[in-house]
């Protein structure tokens, strides 16, 4: 602890757990995945400066969010014409995201989520993983596994109904939906 | 995570996808609907973990690979030789009992059954053939299940079911119309009174690219909730039991609900059709020339028509 702050040793965990919640908000705003993850590098950065604010860990995440808010209005800034966001918009989702935080614990939806994608058969899993891994174009997945470029869309989208189902059955019986 | 009726078109905003008309609606809508933002969140954030966990797999196979990859340590000979014994004794234990099954477990194939046969025989010009499948794969004529072959004919009567989680099949008609059906899913061929072919979705899920079609005999698609004709387009069908989503990816369609409701769908559109009613909405995909998801690196092609 520093000055009855949280400590450093406190920031790599707490941004270990939150770190979807934070990306998932930041990516909602800008809707691409350099620009979220560059930003997302900035929120660490600040973060790590000024842990020793914060009081306890439960204020982290919307703390975290503010700062991410900013940092995405400051790379708008940087970038110009480039990108084109609406600053109500940016604030609307960060109420949005502080209700989700209310209603649904963020760690409990990645947790149910991982233990889904545990589930999936082989394939299914390798699918969504060649998917979101970002290395591979669609043409390149529809290659890998036989299937047409539509094809792998639509397959691609019914598994993540398939989790979403998952992930729902999973809330309901801890009680969190 | 629930998912509801805008889930595509908020799926659409995050990739980037959508018209600049529809996206000016939808910011609009965000600012003043706290539930569809709250909806936005939940899906960003679900593709924030998926991204997360896809990195964490590619970081395992690459350790994998690089340790299968690292030479192999001299075990100490006392233990090397146990070793190989088992090894050995491993093997003719499974060759053993590949030979006893081989001879002894085989039970004979049916001779074709009547139901069968009649199907076979009414139709005796196949319609399509089986491309490629992978996993359990069957046809059913009539009321006889049997797994598929590589390059099996299809005929009229048919249908084609994938069961489990990895199956998926491939069927290409003869007018080079090409379906491929996702898991646990099921389609009949059939035709219907004026001789249009008929491709029944019972249920599961299918991405079809039909051939332009003679001129009044366009392909039928149907599902339990709806029907289309179908030629020189490309569609994507998922039959539920509560919900039908059909989704244009090429060319136009005429969709015809079950209470005989008439829809059109246009190329990029998505209609889903309930008992309750119905909703079109523009899907999430990009359109041809647009497709990338990153990097390019070619991924190993995979062996089909395989358990």
């Amino acid at each position: 602890m520093e000055s009855g702050g949280l400590g450093q040793g406190h920031f790599a965990k707490m941004l270990m757990q939150h770190r979807a919640a934070l990306y998932g908000y930041i990516f909602a705003c800008v809707r691409n995945h350099a620009d979220a993850e560059d930003i997302l590098q900035d929120v660490s950065m600040a973060v790590a400066q000024s842990i020793a604010q914060l009081k306890c860990e439960s204020g982290f995440l919307p703390w975290a969010r503010e700062i991410s808010r900013r940092r995405i209005l400051a790379h708008q800034r940087r970038l110009g014409r480039q990108i084109v966001l609406d600053p109500e918009l940016i604030q609307r989702l960060a109420e949005a995201a502080d209700q989700v935080d209310r209603e649904l614990d963020p760690r409990s939806l990645r947790a149910a989520l991982l233990s889904c994608l545990d589930k999936l058969p082989p394939e299914q899993r390798r699918i969504i993983s060649l998917r979101y891994d970002d290395s591979f174009s669609a043409d390149d997945l529809a290659a890998s596994c036989g299937r047409s470029v539509q094809g792998v869309y639509a397959w691609v989208k019914r598994i993540k109904q398939l989790l979403r189902k998952c992930v729902e059955q999973r809330l309901t019986a801890e009680g969190r939906t | 995570m629930k998912p509801n009726g805008d889930a595509d078109l908020l799926q659409g905003y995050l990739a980037g996808d959508l018209s600049d008309a529809d996206l000016s609606n939808l910011i609009e809508r965000l600012k003043s609907d706290p539930q569809l933002a709250r909806d936005l969140i939940v899906l960003s954030h679900e593709e924030a973990v998926l991204r997360e966990w896809a990195k964490g797999e590619t970081a395992a196979e690459l350790v994998n690979r690089t340790v299968i990859t690292l030479p192999i340590r001299a075990v100490p000979s006392p233990y090397r030789f146990a070793g190989r014994m088992a090894l050995a004794a491993t093997i003719l234990l499974l060759a053993l009992v590949g030979l006893y099954i081989s001879f002894f477990r085989i039970e004979p194939v049916d001779p074709m059954n009547p139901s069968e046969k009649e199907i076979v025989q009414n139709e005796s010009q196949p319609i399509a053939r089986l491309a490629d499948w992978k996993g359990d794969v069957v046809v059913v004529t009539g009321k006889v299940k049997r797994p598929v072959e590589m390059g099996q004919d299809l005929f009229l009567g048919q249908k084609l079911s994938t069961r489990g989680g990895d199956s998926f099949a491939v069927v290409v008609f003869k007018d080079s119309s090409r379906v491929e059906l996702d898991e646990n899913t099921t389609v009949s061929l059939e035709h219907n009174p004026s001789k249009n072919r008929k491709l029944a979705v019972q249920e599961g899920s299918i991405a079809a690219e039909v051939a332009p079609q003679p001129a009044g005999l366009p392909m039928i698609i149907t599902t339990p909730h709806a029907y289309f004709e179908s030629g020189g387009s490309r569609v994507s069908v998922l039959a539920q039991n509560d919900e039908t989503q059909i989704e244009a990816e090429e060319g136009k369609i005429e969709l015809t609900t079950a209470d005989g409701k008439t829809l059109s769908v246009n190329a990029g559109s998505t209609a889903m059709v309930t008992k309750a009613g119905h909703s079109i909405r523009p899907s999430n995909r990009k359109t041809k020339g647009e497709r990338s998801m990153g990097r390019k690196t070619k991924a190993p092609h995979k062996q089909h028509g395989k358990k």
